[in-house]
């Protein structure tokens, strides 16, 4: 295997886009980080690393999880220093408030008062909000069996897909399901500081699936096409175990690569947010971050990383197999790259509009998946199969293992039946 | 050993590449001849199990090659015509890749390789990439990866193109040397390198086989059919229409012509010893009215 292996990354382009994928995920990383302003309790200006660790340090004073009566105490201190008419704003002359030049201060206050004493209550404002308001969504949903609140930014994100919220029925079993998991989660959520996350949730589902996808899918397609398009074959399915080892080296070989390129990428990402941010962050419950604010997960942004890692990876080797369909069937590489990247990239578009179960399928699909940090524990998304509510993640798992072995002997038959290259 | 052909048939389309072609083979060297688009890397390509006959079958010791599957690729070795290479590989790690695939013992192939890159002349460069070798050292590692094996049947597919007049004496020594209790098949156009090391001519034409015996039978075939005749210039562009020519030598006298005809084709021609050339060119040039 290490020859097939050797093969992949010997092509130039394969190592100039790992490279260039590097690059762009440090620049991602850092940009916002360098960027970063705040301002002490004493009022002194920083910026950088240094304003993100002054911020992280200070918020961290309230990390973890407390009992309902001192986060309620924690949280009247917060709402008292919110509400102080002292410390607002004037508001300008079309009746809003003119905000901070400085990073952190998005609120109605002075920048006084809120890195005097607001900053420091960030976590204890977040964790009380969801805490305090999330049960009041389920105590709705119960009632009304309205899942638009819920379904909005979690599983409906772009235009045409808000036809995929089922109507108002509190009977039907999803809004039960739903019900259940809230049931079981843990009040008041663990709070610690998480804004890098924030943003790694926000970089991951437009970063992976247009540059790791891509350099999966690049590094893959010459695999089989171009030991045909070279003439190699000839040479190769004539050796001892042309059609049989060295078929099964290749695919073993595809889905290493992947695997490599995945895991190479999850974890520079995961490191060099770790590395700005700080670790703090991964011990909070989801439902601090934007995307999961009602999510009925009881689940830190640790696990929920090792889900998507998880997932993804599933969605790196279904990208690589289908890959190698393509190559396996195809002449020369460029005859392979044209379908894969259409059978990559085409799901991404948005078909709700057109037929909402078309769009349903293709959201099982690799593309959808490899950066889908966002949006996999933000909410349970149910499909009806065969008359049952299965589990988009569910789904997933058996949909991805039944695309890699069919996809793989599909490719190994294919190759070995072929003629070969004239 | 023995190789058996049975009938076979390969078509393209509406083309027939291979006619119903039968020929047994034993140990030995086969010079595989005909002209362009006779069949020959067809035949070859079936004999390899790259490409499935339509009709017919190859037999091993009496068993389908199909059905031998790696038993059978485990004695073949194979030289195509245009063999592709890896650039990036340097001449070892490709030699060490189809050691591999080939399933040799890692110490046998280390020696196996040594062995042959030294005697293909390519020991020196062993550490170089492929794609800075010449057209010539290329032709010669294909030669050196088909006998990575030691294998029963070695197939040729015009193992002498891009090499130059030495390396081509060393690789009809390396074959004959190689040859001895194997099944050796050489496809080329170059009619003298057949002519040295094979003990047997298969000339393939339209995907038929047309002839078969060895250098001595099929020259005595055109014995007394070959002339040649000192003619004037104007002479010989007339001679070029009617008859098959296997060489014109221009000299001050007039044109000397090397003519292929059943009859003498000038008063004063004199008959001369037929080579493996002549012979080619009258079974194949003759009824396609080529000139060549």
């Amino acid at each position: 295997m290490r020859f097939e292996l050797y093969k992949i990354f010997k092509k130039r382009v394969v190592l100039i886009l790992i490279c260039v994928g590097l690059v762009w995920g440090l620049f991602s990383a850092l940009q916002p980080a360098l960027e970063y302003t705040t301002y002490t309790e004493q009022m002194d200006k920083l910026t950088g690393i240094k304003a993100i660790r002054y911020d992280r340090d200070l918020q961290n004073k309230y990390a973890g999880r407390y009992s309902m009566k001192e986060l309620k105490s924690l949280y009247k201190k917060e709402e008292d220093i919110y509400n102080n008419q002292e410390y607002q704003r004037p508001e300008d002359e079309d009746g809003g408030y003119s905000y901070s030049d400085a990073s952190g201060n998005t609120t109605s206050l002075t920048d006084e008062a809120y890195y005097k004493h607001l900053n420091r209550y960030n976590v204890i404002s977040l964790v009380g909000s969801r805490t305090f308001y999330n049960p009041r969504f389920v105590k709705d949903l119960i009632a009304t069996g309205d899942l638009t609140e819920f379904y909005l930014g979690s599983i409906v994100r772009y235009p045409g897909e808000e036809k995929l919220i089922p109507s108002p029925d509190s009977s039907t079993p999803i809004v039960k399901k739903l019900v259940e998991l809230y049931d079981d989660l843990q009040y008041p959520f663990k709070g610690a500081y998480i804004n890098g996350w924030e943003d790694f949730f926000n970089t991951i589902p437009v970063f992976f699936p247009w540059m790791v996808g891509l350099i999966i899918v690049i590094g893959i397609v010459p695999m089989f096409a171009e030991e045909t398009s070279s003439g190699s074959d000839k040479v190769l399915l004539t050796t001892r175990y042309g059609k049989t080892r060295m078929i099964r080296d290749k695919i073993a070989a595809g889905f290493l690569y992947a695997s490599f390129v995945f895991l190479l990428f999850a974890v520079f990402f995961i490191a060099l947010y770790t590395g700005i941010y700080g670790a703090s962050g991964l011990s909070a419950s989801i439902q601090l971050l934007g995307h999961c604010k009602l999510s009925p997960y009881d689940m830190s942004i640790n696990q929920a990383l090792i889900g998507w890692v998880l997932w993804g990876w599933l969605a790196a080797l279904m990208i690589s197999a289908e890959t190698m369909l393509f190559s396996s069937l195809a002449s020369n590489t460029f005859a392979a790259l044209i379908p894969s990247f259409i059978v990559y990239i085409v799901p991404m578009m948005g078909f709700a509009e057109i037929s909402p179960k078309l769009h349903r399928v293709l959201q099982l699909l690799p593309v959808n998946i490899i950066g889908d940090v966002d949006r996999l524990f933000s909410m349970p998304d149910y499909y009806t199969i065969f008359g049952s509510l299965v589990e988009k993640k569910i789904l997933i798992v058996f949909v991805g293992i039944a695309a890699v072995i069919i996809c793989s002997l599909l490719s190994a038959v294919i190759f070995k039946k072929k003629e070969a290259s004239n | 050993m023995r190789l058996n052909i049975k009938n076979l048939t390969k078509r393209y389309k509406d083309k027939v590449a291979v006619d119903d072609l039968s020929v047994s083979l034993q140990s030995g060297v086969y010079g595989l001849l005909g002209p362009n688009g006779a069949g020959k890397t067809t035949l070859m390509r079936m004999i390899c199990d790259l490409s499935r006959p339509d009709e017919g079958g190859i037999f091993y010791n009496g068993q389908p090659i199909r059905k031998l599957g790696e038993e059978y690729r485990k004695v073949l070795g194979y030289l195509p015509q245009n063999f592709g290479y890896y650039p990036s590989f340097t001449v070892r790690r490709y030699m060490e890749y189809l050691a591999s695939l080939k399933g040799l013992n890692p110490n046998f192939s280390k020696r196996k390789i040594d062995e042959l890159l030294e005697t293909v002349g390519l020991a020196e460069y062993s550490q170089e990439k492929i794609s800075s070798l010449s057209g010539g050292m290329r032709q010669r590692l294909g030669i050196a990866q088909s006998m990575l094996n030691e294998p029963d049947i070695l197939i040729l597919d015009e193992p002498t193109v891009g090499l130059d007049p030495s390396e081509r004496v060393r690789f009809r020594n390396l074959i004959s040397t190689f040859s001895q209790d194997k099944i050796t098949i050489l496809s080329t156009h170059i009619v003298s390198d057949v002519s040295y090391i094979a003990d047997e001519i298969l000339l393939v034409q339209q995907g038929k086989l047309r002839y078969q015996g060895n250098v001595q039978q099929i020259t005595s075939g055109v014995r007394n059919k070959v002339w040649e005749a000192l003619v004037e210039n104007q002479q010989a562009d007339v001679a070029k229409e009617q008859f098959v020519i296997s060489n014109i030598h221009h000299t001050t006298r007039g044109t000397v012509m090397r003519i292929i005809s059943d009859s003498c084709p000038f008063p004063g021609a004199k008959v001369v010893e037929p080579t493996l050339e002549d012979a080619y060119l009258y079974y194949t040039g003759e009824e396609s009215g080529e000139q060549l």
